[in-house]
């Protein structure tokens, strides 16, 4: 999976499970500052991430640092190895 | 008065509440009756559980008992667990009893989204005020808390690896009388300062005997929950009240339940679970996010106690929870609602568990102008859904201000009498004093009676409760209020309803000079990102204004409620999509 790729999953992720309003999401929107997300759902797509991608993640990278918006989810999904 | 429940399970078999006066007593009785009984079942995310019979899960606890005496812990010292739900948990909750000190839990720092030094400062609050013998915890956390300098003063720090290794060496419990502080809860303001509610054991036991009689508890039911143990429901509700009854009891992390909720539902099922406790939030979630493929094969028809209390309970959701997993076996008499707080222990009414929930839809002006539910079928109704009826040794009136009882259908505050009031707030004899007039409690809850069913209309006090998590405005308006360009003391934030979510969400309307779009751009962005460094919460919704835009009172004081209803219009707005 490309970057361009992981970015339309999640936006359909956000917009279809999470029922975001603001679909689809910019990708330096910070979800949860905004109040469109809460950390339950940081947690769900970080299982969601890892259904995606193969990988696991470790609760303590379940963070806002890694899950706050979708560029800080694909910088994470980088930095993890984890896309094309 | 008191619900009839109908006997579910098994027979009831030895009593092991009814004799016992501390729960230290209790727990020896179960030790003593069922030695062999499988009294835990901790689960990993992997499904793979982890069994704690009575007579070890007691070898344990007065192991870790005999450490703490060890580095000289004397009666009625308090000793602050910080430990996820796990054995080690369990062995320092009983040990720290079986010593003769009293447990208060604290949740774990939350990685997820809040600063650490959030959490920093609500164990330093903790520690100024109630002054622990010792801080349990894990090495990650004692690190975060040593890099604290005199954060901890005289408070050691122990790690449970070491307090639980000395086996063998454990002596008999220290006695102690009913009247004895059992746990100290803390449960409120999960930002800045928590106050603790001081609950004895004898105060435990009642409300736990009540729960068990208005639930018709007998040993063969099994209790499955993810709730957090420092959370009141999860401590007394879904861990000492099933154990304590000789019931299975199997916990689950939350973390796990977060990650995926369908968890929960299986493992009702494997486990055959007759009764589980949430907030009404996770019904929410449940009955609107969990995919078909998810739950497949699910069979809930074990489950005859659904309790979903610690925020309010909405029609909607009770609603769409029973239209979900009726098919999967959920019985709609399941779903019980209930009331209560940490000054009656955990729990003072609940909804019989033989009957299927009452909503009512009531009258908005009447309710608003008259003080009066007055049942309706206009298309802008307010439903209430009812908490059910008192527990045994719970005694409820509503009074208007004056202090005078109301009759049925009139809305005003709730006061309750209950043999399992609390002793004291931590340090505050005058906030006690406040709460608690000539026996009765003032909750501070709105609501009317309707032949012995208790309805909740609203909150005196401006508390936002969120997922079950209470949250002071106070605590979150003073980090509002640090943000360069808000105009200090104009800040108002409430809990507005959020019904997607089943919950409440943050507003704030905040006073400012700044008028240029791009400034306030900047001053939003700033608002949102200190709200969720020190709470963890997004800002649901967030109004600028400038000057005199925030209502106060001819006083001069800030009114939450005023302003809540000046921005009606615009909190609507901004909530929609």
């Amino acid at each position: 999976m490309n970057t361009a790729d992981l970015v339309e999953r999640l936006q359909r992720y956000l917009g279809e499970q999470l029922e975001l309003a603001i679909a689809p999401v910019r990708p330096d929107e910070p979800l949860i500052e905004n109040g469109h997300i809460d950390s339950m759902d940081v947690v769900r797509i970080a299982a969601h991430l890892e259904d995606l991608l193969g990988v696991e993640i470790p609760d303590q990278d379940v963070s806002d640092e890694n899950f706050g918006s979708l560029e800080r989810i694909v910088a994470y999904a980088t930095g993890r190895g984890a896309l094309d | 008065m008191d619900p009839m429940p109908k006997q579910v399970g098994s027979s009831r078999g030895p009593d092991l509440l009814d004799e016992a006066e501390t729960l230290i007593g209790a727990l020896r009785r179960l030790v003593d009756l069922r030695p062999d009984a499988e009294a835990v079942v901790l689960l990993d995310r992997s499904g793979s559980e982890q069994i704690v019979e009575a007579e070890p899960l007691w070898a344990a606890a007065s192991a870790f008992g005999a450490t703490l005496l060890d580095e000289g812990l004397k009666p009625g010292d308090v000793v602050v667990l910080v430990l996820p739900t796990s054995r080690d948990l369990i062995s320092a909750y009983f040990g720290t009893l079986m010593a003769g000190g009293v447990p208060a839990l604290l949740s774990t720092p939350s990685r997820r989204v809040s600063d650490p030094s959030v959490f920093r400062g609500r164990v330093g609050h903790v520690v100024s005020t109630a002054r622990p013998h010792s801080l349990i915890c894990k090495s990650p956390v004692a690190e975060l808390l040593r890099e604290e300098a005199g954060l901890l003063g005289r408070t050691r720090l122990i790690d449970p690896s070491t307090a639980g290794s000395k086996r063998g060496e454990s002596a008999a419990p220290v006695p102690c009388s009913p009247d004895a502080i059992a746990t100290i809860q803390f449960s409120s303001g999960t930002t800045g300062s928590p106050k603790g509610v001081l609950v004895s054991h004898g105060a435990v036991l009642n409300n736990l005997r009540s729960m068990r009689d208005a639930f018709g508890v007998v040993p063969g039911d099994v209790a499955v929950n993810w709730i957090p143990l420092f959370h009141d429901m999860g401590l007394f509700g879904a861990f000492l009240l099933p154990l304590l009854c000789g019931c299975k009891t199997v916990i689950m992390p939350t973390e796990d339940f977060m990650r995926s909720p369908s968890l929960w539902l299986r493992c009702i099922d494997r486990y055959r679970g007759t009764f589980s406790w949430a907030p009404n939030m996770a019904y929410t979630l449940c009955a609107s996010r969990l995919s078909d493929e998810e739950i497949e094969g699910v069979d809930l028809s074990s489950w005859r106690l659904a309790l979903n209390g610690s925020e309010p309970v909405l029609a909607s959701t009770v609603r769409a929870f029973t239209d979900r997993f009726e098919p999967y076996g959920f019985d709609p008499r399941a779903m019980s609602p209930a009331w209560g707080l940490a000054e009656v222990t955990v729990l003072a009414s609940v909804h019989p568990p033989t009957e299927e929930p009452i909503c009512e839809l009531i009258d908005r002006t009447a309710l608003a102008r008259e003080d009066v539910a007055r049942i309706t079928a206009d298309d802008e109704a307010v439903s209430c859904v009812s908490v059910g009826r008192c527990i045994p040794g719970v005694e409820l009136e509503v009074r208007n201000e004056a202090g005078e009882v109301l009759a049925d259908r009139h809305v005003g505050e709730i006061w309750l009498r209950s043999n399992a009031l609390f002793q004291c707030y931590q340090g505050d004899p005058q906030r006690t004093s406040g709460a608690v007039v000539d026996g009765w409690l003032r909750t501070g809850d709105r609501g009317y009676v309707v032949a012995g069913y208790v309805f909740f209309v609203s909150r005196l006090k401006d508390v936002i409760v969120i997922g079950g998590e209470k949250y002071l405005p106070d605590d979150i308006e003073a980090v509002i209020n640090r943000v360069e360009g808000v105009r200090q003391g104009c800040v108002a934030v409430f809990g507005v309803a959020d019904e997607k979510r089943g919950t409440e969400k943050l507003a704030a309307v905040v006073e400012t000079r700044a008028s240029r779009p791009d400034e306030q751009e900047d001053l939003r962005a700033a608002i949102r990102k200190a709200v969720t460094r020190a709470t963890g919460l997004g800002l649901g919704v967030l109004v600028l204004t400038p000057p005199n835009g925030v209502e106060k009172t001819t006083s001069g004081k800030l009114s939450r409620s005023g302003t809540r209803s000046r921005y009606r219009s615009e909190l609507e707005a901004e909530g929609q999509p």
